[in-house]
């Protein structure tokens, strides 16, 4: 636990010490301030189709800052190389890890909201509707960082290409289903299942089979994670 | 473990990295407060063993036991280890203080903090706020050691710590090896100065434990390496 604790705290630190963090957290609120004004100035849309756009692009953003924060963090040969030699076990250094994932990945949310916090004050939607986005978002970024993260530790760094390529192939994939036989078209467009869990929560329903979606999604990888860096232990 | 178990039993140790032997047949054991000297050219295995020992490495042939374990089925065996590689796995911009304690608390030891400072000391370490970026040469090895000796382990394995050090960084590691109770192993290309600081010496040669010898003195382990002694 003090060793978890330990790794998730250096994260955290190197991260944001470095300037890669704010660096990550900028660009996610620069894209948000764009949409605001964006908002702002389009008076066609309702406040509510707004916000799902905001969110759906924002579901973006929290995918390409979580392959990224991996990406940054799989660099760190010297931190690898001290846990093993300090004898931290697999599981220490996952949960460590992950909780400085988790860490950044509530900062990300927060300067994702600019625009539903916009439509909050102006009283078009309520509370509720602003959590269900909050959360949607999060999960987003909870499978996108722990899918990573598992391909990271049997890939290597390019395990963050293969994250990014699998999520893209997801996002995709609905899409292609007005051009293939009926026979699979069920499975293509039930292929995007992340943002459909998004797409739940960012209309202001906060499902529990969503939640669970995406804890599921994160313990599986999660489990790949540990599974993955302990055949790698012994290494070449 | 009892009193008489060895430190390290090597038993027809193997290692490969695909068809490339790195490690073959070497036997030897260490008993506990054994200052080791691991000799050899470039490429003759010496990291690779270190590597074993230190828990980084499964063998690919024979068996290895520490502390009468073996460390691949008990890896608890490692907290009893404290390893410092070629390049010490620090982080540059910690300070010093941090670093160690840091290291501590990945150690899961009690008081973390403590353990720093007193590693710190013994180590003399005078600059616990120093960024490690800014250190020395010769001063960022002594930190690289620190971080292997906080836990206070039974075995430090330490890969070429005297590269880079001039000779009274030498000479004041020597004091340093000497002030343990651990026992030692260490590989350097200074035999002169390893000489002074181990007395039982390992020398390989192409993956083979070509001597194992006590005592030696600086120009039998080079005839030993140029392969001008039987």
């Amino acid at each position: 636990m003090r060793a978890a604790g330990a790794i998730a705290r250096r994260e955290l630190a190197a991260l944001f010490g470095e300037g890669a963090g704010w660096l990550l957290l900028g660009a996610l609120a620069l894209v948000q301030a764009i949409h605001g004004v964006a908002f702002a100035l389009d008076e066609r849309r309702t406040a509510e189709a707004a916000l799902a756009i905001d969110l759906h692009h924002a579901g973006y953003g929290m995918e390409i800052g979580a392959l990224a924060l991996v990406a940054l963090s799989a660099r760190d040969a010297h931190a690898a190389l001290l846990w093993r030699t300090s004898a931290v076990r697999t599981g220490a250094v996952v949960a460590g890890r992950l909780a400085a994932d988790l860490g950044w990945l509530a900062l990300a949310v927060l300067v994702s909201l600019p625009v539903p916090l916009l439509v909050a004050t102006s009283g078009a939607i309520g509370t509720g509707h602003l959590v269900a986005g909050a959360l949607g978002l999060f999960g987003v970024g909870l499978v996108a960082v722990t899918l990573a993260r598992a391909a990271v530790a049997r890939l290597g760094l390019g395990g963050v290409l293969a994250a990014g390529a699998l999520l893209g192939a997801l996002e995709l994939a609905p899409l292609a289903a007005d051009h293939v036989p009926a026979g699979v078209r069920g499975v293509l467009s039930e292929a995007g299942p992340v943002w459909s869990h998004l797409d739940t929560l960012r209309r202001g329903v906060v499902d529990g089979a969503d939640l669970a979606f995406f804890a599921a999604i994160a313990l599986v990888a999660v489990a790949l994670t540990v599974a993955g860096q302990e055949e790698r232990r012994w290494g070449h | 473990m009892t009193a008489a178990t060895p430190v390290v039993a090597a038993q027809a140790l193997g290692r490969s990295f695909g068809p490339r032997v790195a490690l073959r047949d070497v036997t030897f054991t260490l008993d506990a407060g054994e200052r080791v000297g691991l000799v050899g050219r470039n490429g003759a295995g010496k990291s690779t063993l270190l590597r074993l020992l230190a828990g980084l490495l499964d063998p690919s042939a024979g068996s290895l036991r520490l502390f009468g374990a073996q460390p691949t089925v008990a890896p608890g065996w490692r907290a009893q280890i404290g390893y410092v590689p070629e390049r010490p796995p620090v982080h540059e911009r910690m300070r010093v203080g941090a670093f160690l304690e840091h290291v501590a608390a990945l150690r899961g030891l009690a008081d973390p903090a403590r353990a720093a400072a007193e590693v710190a000391d013994r180590c003399g370490l005078t600059d616990p706020g120093a960024r490690i970026a800014t250190l020395s040469h010769g001063y960022r090895q002594r930190v690289g050691l620190a971080q292997a000796l906080v836990h206070r382990p039974q075995l430090l394995l330490l890969d070429e710590p005297t590269s880079g050090l001039d000779p009274v960084q030498v000479a004041e590691l020597g004091e340093l090896l000497a002030g343990l109770e651990a026992t030692v192993i260490l590989s350097s290309h200074r035999l002169v100065e390893l000489t002074r600081i181990a007395d039982r010496f390992l020398v390989l040669s192409a993956g083979n434990l070509l001597a194992d010898e006590r005592d030696a003195d600086a120009t039998r382990l080079e005839s030993l390496l140029r392969g001008e002694t039987p």
